[in-house]
């Protein structure tokens, strides 16, 4: 019978412990589509729809009413002609004592740098950018509550804008 | 004794030689009156209204002056020196912040002249900063002649000019407050418009081209996605891109989803309008329902109807294999980047400033630079300009006063309302439409992104409590405003190219 090598086995589980001590739950993906029905049965999904649609720009430009409503507890979106710049960012959830209809997360951020509409970019102060979300159940379906999207800074993900961002 | 009397001779001599020039000095000064202590005092009248003139700016910039009654102090218009010399010296006082140099005679100084020197008191009845002057031995005040005595001065009845001139500059920002508020209509009437015009073509297809009609506007979209996606996007700017990319994408996702279903009154503004409501036409859904709607059409349909629409642009892109296709975009006045028809929040911002001041489509970091350059006269990067564009914005940073709500500076209409934060990606601008100071509420104009068009609303300069004694303004914010000369050129062109001037040569 063939064994494992022991080495393997302890990165093996220092990796596991590491995953479930971090509550990590996802990280970035592609373009994600629009849809016009909330249908996520987990606050983990519906941030995840969220901050998918988020890194493609979706949020940062155009961002529609009825997805708002749908998605998010917001009375506004976001008004900023500018936008964080990342490489990647890793969802992770936070203990919340209590409210069964409320559950957190940190999303960090691997930042490059800050643009604007006209494609100026100005250097990122951190490396990593860190924001607390907070996920209410409402009317049966997980939306964003907080940040507030009055006060919500979008974070593009390079690898998924990189043609459109470019400078002229 | 005959000894003494020569020694009497030689006592009233000394006597007389002694007091000699005593009594000398006692009678030419029945003729000729020395200034009491060797001061000459002047009885200065100055226009309280535009002095600020206090013992300490008197002495801190002539350095020869004390100030022995100052009436500006208590309302007057009278302030009295003395010159601590025996010859008349010029003594400058200056006006707050405008402040000249000692030998400075005018900008605002005024001069202590004896009375020679001084002009006649009648031809002084115009309104300099200096009415008169008088030089007063023996620290004796006659009455004067134009001026109250000191604390009985009433309050100002007419406005000096200076204050008509203000008056008339707010005439002028609000008349250019009323320009933007009438933009923003007109990009919501004409978006309204749109959906109504797109919505009645769609609904007078019959039903057995509706099916039709559904295929073909995913079709559509899905065709202008691809060459969207495969164009050489160089040209524009980079938020007109993403932009541009997400309103396809999103109306793609739509037609989808309504051919799935086999109707478009799925979509939300469809329903509003089937409902008898009147939705407004400038939201980020009724934009993409107009762009299902438009697309859903036939060419020759569509062709027609892009004539008839008011916010539609048809951007020609070049694909990678040098093949050239348009596509139609409708949109809702919020044009990222901005365009033939729409605009952004800090397009709007470009657009509502006067002609001559309007030479670049400014972005939040070009007005915080420009905030930067009228505040301190320095560019201090980042961000990185090229060369002309930094140019414009020094040039054009004359014509802005920098106005910093966070050491209390109060707000006027058509001011520039920037939040922006150099190393963050926060920006936008409103215009002031008007400013409560005690409740640090502003009525703002915006071009806003997420209501995806124009519109005027309430913004609070302070996130803290209303009630709170101590309210801060929220960072990184601050104003721009367009100095008076800069409005007075707008103001002068608008005459000169007034179509009644040319039209009746008067």
């Amino acid at each position: 019978m063939t064994r494992f090598p022991q080495w393997l086995v302890l990165i093996s589980a220092l990796l596991a412990a590491s995953w479930t001590a971090h509550g990590e739950v996802a990280s970035s993906s592609g373009h994600r589509r629009l849809e016009f029905e909330n249908r996520f049965s987990s606050a983990e999904e519906t941030l995840n729809y969220f901050l998918s649609r988020d890194a493609a720009g979706f949020v940062w430009s155009g961002y529609l009413d009825s997805e708002r409503a749908e998605f998010t507890t917001w009375k506004s979106g976001p008004a900023q002609d500018g936008f964080y710049l990342a490489k990647r960012y890793v969802i992770r959830s936070t203990p919340l004592a209590g409210d069964q209809d409320q559950k957190a997360f940190t999303v960090e951020y691997e930042l490059e740098s800050v643009r604007d509409s006209a494609g100026t970019e100005s250097p990122a102060i951190e490396k990593t950018r860190s924001v607390r979300f907070v996920l209410k159940k409402k009317d049966g379906k997980w939306k964003v509550a907080e940040p507030d999207g009055a006060r919500y800074s979008s974070v593009l993900i390079s690898g998924l804008v990189r043609k459109d961002i470019s400078s002229r | 004794m005959r000894t003494s009397r020569p020694h009497f001779r030689k006592i009233v001599l000394t006597s007389l030689l002694l007091t000699a020039p005593v009594v000398f000095a006692v009678s030419l000064g029945k003729f000729y009156k020395l200034p009491n202590g060797n001061m000459m005092t002047a009885k200065l009248i100055v226009n309280a209204n535009d002095m600020a003139a206090s013992p300490e700016t008197a002495q801190l910039y002539s350095g020869e002056a004390k100030i022995v009654e100052d009436g500006t102090r208590k309302g007057d218009n009278v302030m009295i020196l003395e010159t601590l010399e025996s010859t008349p010296r010029r003594i400058a006082v200056s006006p707050q912040d405008q402040a000249p140099s000692p030998t400075q005679k005018s900008g605002g100084a005024f001069e202590v002249c004896t009375k020679d020197e001084c002009p006649p008191l009648e031809k002084k009845t115009e309104r300099p900063k200096i009415l008169d002057c008088l030089d007063e031995p023996d620290n004796e005040i006659p009455d004067l002649p134009t001026g109250p005595a000191p604390g009985t001065a009433p309050p100002v009845s007419a406005p000096p000019y200076t204050h008509i001139a203000d008056y008339a500059d707010d005439s002028d920002r609000l008349d250019l407050v009323r320009g933007t508020q009438q933009i923003v209509q007109n990009y919501e009437d004409h978006a309204s418009e749109d959906l109504r015009t797109l919505s009645d073509a769609y609904r007078n297809l019959p039903p057995e081209r509706r099916r039709d009609a559904l295929d073909r506007a995913a079709e559509e979209l899905r065709r202008q996605n691809r060459v969207f996606d495969q164009a050489d996007r160089s040209s524009m700017l980079p938020g007109e891109r993403l932009r541009f990319r997400n309103n396809l994408s999103n109306a793609l996702d739509k037609a989808e989803a309504a051919r799935k279903g086999g109707t478009l009154e799925s979509l939300p503004s469809m329903q509003a309008l089937a409902s008898g409501a009147k939705p407004s036409g400038v939201t980020p859904d009724a934009l993409t329902d107009r762009m299902v709607l438009l697309n859903a059409l036939s060419p020759e349909e569509r062709a027609r109807m892009l004539k008839q629409l008011h916010l539609v642009e048809t951007p020609t892109l070049t694909g990678k294999n040098g093949k050239a296709e348009k596509i139609t975009v409708p949109h809702n006045g919020y044009w990222l980047g901005g365009s033939r028809t729409g605009t952004d929040c800090s397009g709007l911002a470009s657009q509502s400033l006067p002609a001559e001041v309007r030479k670049l489509r400014f972005t939040t970091l070009d007005f915080r630079t420009l905030y930067q350059l009228a505040r301190t006269g320095r560019y201090l990067p980042p961000p990185k300009y090229d060369s002309d564009r930094l140019a414009t914005l020094k040039e054009l940073s004359h014509d802005f006063e920098a106005v910093q709500p966070h050491l209390g500076e109060d707000l006027k209409p058509f001011d520039l309302l920037v939040y922006r934060i150099g190393s963050e990606p926060i920006g936008h601008v409103f215009i002031v439409e008007n400013y409560d100071r005690k409740t640090l509420e502003a009525q703002v104009l915006e071009a806003s992104q997420s209501h995806g068009g124009l519109r005027s609303r309430h913004f609070n300069l302070s996130m803290d409590p209303r009630n709170d004694p101590h309210r801060t303004v929220r960072p990184g914010l601050f104003a721009l405003r367009l100095k008076k000369e800069a409005i007075a050129r707008k103001c002068s062109l608008a005459r000169n190219q007034s179509p009644l001037k040319k039209g009746s040569g008067s």
